[in-house]
């Protein structure tokens, strides 16, 4: 890119809301304005290089589209045009005026009116995005997850309204001015956070940040224009460290603090206290006290008492989401654990990604391995699909690894018989009997179903159990095929295979070998009959319901090991 | 900027509400110097639409709309943006209890 280009696209991003808004301003006519910005952005383009650079680049451009907005009206000549042109000859060469507040600005006027509430708010945030931030069509359709002539028709309804239902182009008056804030307040903080997001648009957030600013000059008391100015700053101050080179998202603990902009951090937090000390506290203030925490080097018992605030403020499952992961951090994974329960957040990857951590932070690497899959199956930026792929073969590997569990005495209930490796699925298929029978008495299985091999004779017969525990021990009156008992406590090594269960033969060889290698020994005698085991399982943990896939199954060897 | 308010309600007005009348928004909104027109409109069970189709002339018995919401009167006024229309729809009794949707018109 030369300089000149360069300078363009300056130009452009600094100043297409300011070149739109003034035209809009001065002509009524918002595709007008647009059109008309855009040929003196075009204009530039050719003339710049040759010319160059005009001193005050806003003003050149401003003047150019003034004229061609002239030149366009004058041509079409008729009656309610020619007021038009009079309007704005009327205004020229006149720079923004200065209201009674001290501060004027065209387009904290056209932000207002992009957000005034007779506009629907996708709208609303689509016109801002068009208007003020110069994004195009495509790039907004995007944003909304809509295709682009949905988006297109949406923003073109949405200037007709203006035009034709007579939405005034103004900043609101004083008694109006506090319900509207509100809805400006959302607009720029989607802003921001489109900006925010990868790919990183460092406009957009400028953009953002300086109409907030401006927002807070107009509406001093407004504690919650304060509080989203102080929250986009402190974000904003760690734009440099929250990628890495690759783009890929670097955690808050991993950061380098010494890149943090310690300008905007000042800022921010001066700004955060001032507007604290009006004591109307609101979500954007709590959100940027989380904020301010985490650049002090993240205070994770408050930080996990305002969210709990912020819950209550704004009734959201992503909140509470981030309050399970703030709590995580204060007192420990299973504490976060519990307060996910009962949250669903359709689509949303970061749930199972964050139960996935705090269930690899546990230990439990098999589960964890079974929420980063699903994590996966639900997160589409490269980036997220990079971290979670590297945590699920992690905690992949670390769950086939077999380690040495303690397990309490475990009640269940099931049915025996005897077989040959070729005729196990005569107790295979007697699974859905022990669950029949379970469900005639109202009784809910305490856990994943399993079989139990009490002997083993490779060539000859095999003694097995097909069994669901329980959470209490049952007494069994009837004579029928099922019988209660317990599975015994003690050591046991334990094992999870992620995969086909025609596999497990190769795991028990491995884990057989493990063992040896370790000194241990198996609860186990040889016997005429075969080895019989004192307690050895093969625990099927993943629903045939809910994955029909074998190979995506999830089975746990568990074998009790000698005293 | 001229708009039509078209005053809708759920339920024909309750004694309590027909007894608010426009309460004193008529006299106030006629001295702003705002109010262009207008009517209160008797009930639809006593409306008939009307439709010419081939030539023939189809009566129904009732308002075009078979909806919940049924329009009860409009005014006509004249104000500087949408923004005074909110305030001047707002204000009407009507809105306390049914509600008010203002149409811009076609520019004379």
């Amino acid at each position: 890119m030369t300089s000149v280009d360069a300078d363009v696209s300056a130009a452009f991003r600094e100043e297409w809301g300011h070149v739109v808004a003034t035209l809009i301003r001065v002509t009524g006519d918002w595709d007008l304005a647009e059109e008309c910005a855009q040929e003196a952005f075009a204009a530039a383009v050719r003339q710049w290089p040759v010319e160059g650079v005009p001193r005050k680049p806003g003003a050149w451009l401003t003047t150019i589209a003034r004229h061609r907005a002239t030149d366009r009206i004058r041509r079409e000549a008729v009656g309610a045009a020619k007021l038009r042109e009079v309007a704005v000859t009327m205004h020229e060469p006149s720079e923004p005026l200065v209201n009674d507040a001290g501060i004027e600005d065209d387009r904290l006027r056209l932000i207002f009116t992009c957000c005034h509430p007779a506009l629907a708010f996708e709208a609303q945030v689509a016109l801002a995005l068009r208007t003020l931030a110069g994004l195009g069509m495509a790039e907004i359709a995007r944003a909304f997850l809509v295709p682009e002539t949905t988006m297109a028709r949406r923003v073109g309804r949405a200037k007709a309204k203006i035009r034709n239902a007579g939405i005034p182009y103004r900043v609101p008056p004083a008694h109006l001015l506090p319900e509207r804030t509100t809805a400006v307040l959302g607009v720029l903080y989607l802003m921001f956070n489109e900006g925010y997001s990868t790919p990183v648009r460092r406009a957009l957030c400028d953009e953002a940040i300086r109409l907030a600013r401006l927002l807070v000059q107009l509406m001093p008391d407004e504690p919650e224009a304060g509080g989203l100015l102080a929250l986009m700053l402190l974000h904003d101050s760690r734009r440099d460290t929250r990628l890495d080179a690759d783009g890929d998202v670097v955690l808050l603990a991993d950061q380098d603090r010494s890149r943090w902009d310690a300008t905007q951090i000042a800022e921010g937090r001066a700004v955060l206290a001032r507007v604290m000390r009006l004591a109307r506290l609101g979500p954007y203030q709590l959100q940027a006290a989380i904020a301010d925490s985490h650049a002090a080097g993240s205070d994770w018992p408050l930080i996990a008492r305002l969210y709990a605030q912020l819950a209550v403020a704004v009734p959201s499952p992503v909140i509470r989401l981030n309050h399970a992961a703030a709590v995580a951090m204060a007192e420990g994974p299973a504490a976060g654990l519990a307060l996910l329960d009962g949250l669903d957040i359709p689509g949303y990857h970061l749930l199972p990604a964050t139960r996935a951590d705090f269930l690899r932070r546990l230990g439990r690497h098999a589960e964890a391995a079974v929420a980063y899959e699903r994590a996966l199956g639900l997160a589409t930026a490269q980036a997220d699909r990079r971290f979670l792929t590297r945590r699920l073969t992690e905690t992949r590997g670390r769950a086939m690894e077999p380690s040495v569990i303690e397990r309490a005495a475990q009640p269940y209930v099931g049915i025996r018989r005897t077989v040959t490796m070729q005729t196990i699925p005569e107790i295979a298929d007697r699974m859905p009997a022990v669950f029949a029978w379970l469900t005639e008495r109202g009784i809910e299985p305490a856990g994943a179903p399993f079989f139990r091999y009490l002997v083993i004779d490779m060539a000859g017969e095999l003694v097995m159990e097909a069994g669901f525990p329980v959470s209490a021990p049952i007494s069994v009156e009837d004579d029928g095929e099922v019988f209660a008992d317990v599975l015994p406590a003690g050591r046991y090594v334990s094992v999870t295979h992620l995969g086909h269960p025609g596999e497990l033969l190769g795991v028990t060889k491995r884990l057989n070998e493990w063992t040896d290698a370790q000194g241990l020994r198996w609860d186990a005698e040889q016997t005429p009959a075969g080895d019989k085991f004192a307690c050895r399982l093969e625990i099927y943990k993943t629903d045939p319901r809910v994955q029909s896939d074998m190979s995506q199954w999830e089975t746990e060897l568990a074998f009790k090991l000698a005293d | 900027m001229q708009y039509a308010l078209l005053i809708a309600g759920d339920h024909e007005p309750t004694p309590d509400e027909l007894a608010l009348g426009c309460g004193g928004w008529s006299e106030e909104m006629a001295g702003r110097g705002v109010v262009r027109g207008g009517a209160g409109l008797r009930p639809p069970t006593e409306a008939t639409t009307v439709r010419v189709r081939d030539g023939e002339v189809l009566l129904t018995d009732g308002p075009f709309a078979d909806t919940k919401e049924q329009i009860g009167g409009l005014v006509l006024i004249e104000c500087a943006d949408l923004d005074e229309a909110v305030e001047i729809a707002s204000r009407h009794p009507a809105a306390g209890y049914g509600m008010i949707e203002i149409r811009p018109l076609f520019a004379p």
